[in-house]
């Protein structure tokens, strides 16, 4: 097995991590170079089976409470989406529409509205494609979610937070999400995710934002793909650091 | 833990009051399974280090916590043992992912025990062990009395702020010095030197396996 070395200027902030000194944003920071520094990822290890060989635990608190964050923040974005009041539970029909003029209303739709057709949700405003929408969230260093964007919006989420998609599909598909800066690497978000169909399902994962792929206004692409290939709807919004 | 039908109904609406106190109660029992499996080997090899004991604890209560897996949990079945049926799936798909060969033995992974291993890690326990009882032989007084009641009696800040007629602010500032010392002691005992890294980087360099 092969030794290796913390880089010296990063070794003042594990030991601040220890410690308890470093901000959530500055753990959150850290946390991103871990995954990639060897030298680094072993001190930090050391320390950390130090803190819980200390309290007797097999997680460090620190660790186990910054984890229960992110779980929160998380499950907070699975929330389903308000349903909307039911047209008979509104206020107009419970208090005020006489029963005859609901009877004339339903007597009125059966007779204008065509019959269903294979799809069971279609967008509003025309659109002959199957429902499809998709939202990005950014959270946030303390697990808050700071920042919400629909298609054709911006986003701006800093390094340390994370971007999270939201999506509402018709229908099951696969769905790819590449963020495209003017110069630089195409991230991909996801690639061929499987999707099922729902209101404002979070993926189920998010994605850190960093310097390297997101370091000026940088278009995010959303592709949704049908299982028989059939459909094909995109969205576009636009990710600021 | 006990599950209420007041716990049970809040688990299931998702109240972060209940996801917390699930959390709690059985992060610790995971992550010390999670620890002593890695060190005997198998598909489980590769969750020494602590980045990877996070991201498979954090995982595996992510998808315990997901809406529809909520709604189906009953109250009834050992919650632990359902978060390891969960962590098993989390480090396989792992291994699937990383291309890496399982060398898993599916009977033995099933069986998982709340129990510690005797082996590798036992041995790095006392090595932390001897460590930290140096470390405390060397404090004063004062000192002593806060690490006793914080790290061997388990109190908490609140508490050992109380018995020690400090408040809260004041016991965490001492409790930061005294960990500053605690990592002075580490280097000076060369426990941060001669590094060997555990777990997966995404970088890897060249000619290693």
């Amino acid at each position: 097995m092969t030794t290796a070395t913390a880089c010296a200027d990063r070794i003042p902030k594990l030991d601040a991590l220890f410690v308890g000194d470093l901000s959530d944003q500055e753990a959150e920071a850290l946390r991103a170079h871990l995954e990639t520094c060897d030298g680094c990822r072993a001190y930090h290890d050391r320390l950390w089976k130090v803190e819980a060989a200390l309290e007797k635990r097999a997680m460090p608190s620190r660790a186990a409470d910054g984890l229960e964050q992110r779980l929160l923040a998380r499950a907070k974005a699975q929330a389903p989406a308000a349903r909307p009041v039911p047209w008979w539970k509104r206020q107009w029909v419970l208090f005020g529409a006489p029963l005859a003029a609901v009877a004339a209303y339903v007597l009125v739709v059966l007779v204008a509205v065509p019959p269903h057709g294979p799809d069971e949700f279609t967008p509003r405003g025309g659109e002959t494609s199957p429902a499809f929408g998709v939202r990005a969230f950014c959270i946030g260093p303390g697990a808050a979610v700071t920042g919400e964007a629909r298609p054709g919006e911006s986003l701006r989420c800093p390094e340390g937070s994370a971007i999270q998609l939201s999506v509402t599909a018709a229908q099951a598909g696969r769905l790819t999400a590449v963020a495209r800066a003017p110069s630089g690497e195409p991230q991909e978000l996801a690639k061929g995710l499987a999707i099922s169909p729902g209101a404002d399902a979070p993926l189920p994962f998010s994605t850190p934002s960093r310097k390297t792929w997101l370091s000026g206004p940088t278009s995010l692409t959303v592709q949704f793909e049908s299982e028989d290939g059939k459909v094909r709807v995109e969205r576009e919004l636009t990710l600021l650091p | 833990m006990e599950w209420d039908p007041a716990l049970l109904r809040k688990f299931r609406e998702g109240d972060p009051s209940a996801l917390s106190e699930v959390f709690r109660a059985h992060v610790d029992a995971l992550s010390r399974v999670l620890r002593a499996r890695a060190h005997q080997g198998g598909a489980f090899a590769h969750v020494r280090a602590a980045m990877e004991i996070e991201n498979v604890v954090f995982e595996t209560f992510a998808r315990a916590f997901e809406p529809r897996s909520r709604g189906l949990y009953d109250g009834i079945r050992p919650y632990g043992h359902y978060l390891l049926g969960i962590a098993r799936n989390v480090v396989l798909e792992q291994l699937r992912r990383r291309d890496l060969p399982a060398g898993l033995d599916l009977e033995a992974t099933a069986g998982l025990e709340l129990t510690l291993d005797q082996g590798e890690q036992w041995h790095e326990d006392r090595e932390l062990e001897a460590l930290l009882e140096a470390f405390r032989r060397g404090l004063d007084a004062t000192e002593s009395r806060l690490y006793e009641l914080r790290f061997v009696e388990g109190l908490a800040q609140e508490d050992a702020s109380d018995r020690l007629g400090l408040s809260r602010i004041q016991l965490r500032r001492r409790e930061k010095a005294l960990k500053q010392k605690l990592l002075e002691h580490l280097h000076g005992r060369g426990y941060l030197r001669d590094l060997q890294p555990d777990g997966w980087g995404f970088v890897r360099v060249r000619g290693e396996p």
